[in-house]
């Protein structure tokens, strides 16, 4: 169940959970996390899901879409194009 | 190939088809994982080889052609989620009712936070894991997107995120909250279903 006689809401802990992974709490902010969790097994399950999916981020598996020859060769004349016959100095990247 | 200066129009044009031939799917591949559907990460590549050859007389072989090629894309990426994030600024912050906290900022009832087992030593399972994860990410708006892709992906933190894209950290924080509640109610939705 939801317990509701915690110092800090589930929303709020939710927001301390997040900004807890760059280490930007309080000490008083530390406290009241530690202590809504050890009360609250909903916010309990979220800090440890949470933790579940930016521990497997990183690691989903790339797509693996290419392009044919006839794509490359569109990308070479649209860019040719697009940006005049003559390639430029703007010197802008 | 291509690093030294080159003057000939020919032989620009041959060497800019050389590294559109060698460079294209890798980059986007990079692309695609960062922005939120195929057709944007086409058209960001798109933009990206066009800059590459209005620059290519000023390329002078400092870094390598690879280097130069992902230091225009990331900055075509940050562009195209600069003017999103100017409009997430200005209109999105203005949401209904929070589909997940109820008025007085509790788990909604029936939103509760299931648990769910994933075992991580089965790499059968963890693949299918990161598969609904990928999915489900897939679904968040393009912002939150974006900023759990740099966070994540890119390891960058609040500050860097909102440097980049203009954000202030009040609205990162709301959209990585956001983020971070949607996509693991898709994930407890997708992966307890599955």
């Amino acid at each position: 169940m939801n317990e509701m006689n915690q110092s800090i809401t589930c929303k709020h802990a939710v927001g301390l959970i997040l900004r807890s992974e760059e280490h930007r709490l309080t000490q008083e902010q530390q406290i009241a996390l530690k202590s809504h969790l050890k009360s609250c097994s909903l916010c309990r399950t979220f800090d440890k899901q949470n933790q579940d999916i930016v521990q497997n981020f990183p690691h989903v598996e790339d797509p693996t879409a290419v392009f044919t020859r006839e794509e490359k060769d569109e990308i070479v004349q649209v860019a040719i194009r697009s940006a005049g016959q003559e390639p430029g100095e703007s010197g802008e990247e | 190939m291509g690093s030294q200066p080159v003057e000939d129009e020919s032989a620009i044009e041959r060497m800019f088809r050389n590294w559109v031939n060698e460079y294209s799917d890798p980059l986007f591949l990079y692309a695609r994982k960062r922005l939120p559907d195929e057709e944007t990460a086409r058209d960001v590549l798109q933009d990206s080889f066009v800059a590459a050859w209005r620059n290519i007389r000023s390329y002078r072989g400092e870094t390598s052609v690879k280097s130069w090629l992902y230091i225009i894309l990331k900055s075509r990426i940050i562009d195209h989620y600069r003017k999103t994030a100017r409009a997430f600024e200005t209109e999105e912050l203005i949401e209904p009712a929070d589909p997940f906290f109820d008025e007085t900022s509790h788990w909604r009832e029936g939103r509760y936070p299931a648990e769910w087992v994933v075992q991580f030593r089965d790499p059968v399972e963890v693949r299918d894991f990161r598969r609904v994860l990928k999915l489900c990410s897939r679904k968040l708006k393009e912002m939150q997107y974006a900023v759990f892709v740099m966070k994540y992906l890119d390891g960058l933190d609040s500050e860097e995120i909102c440097e980049s894209l203009g954000l202030s950290v009040s609205n990162f924080w709301v959209l990585m909250h956001r983020a971070k509640v949607r996509l693991r109610a898709c994930m407890e939705k997708n992966w307890l279903e599955k």
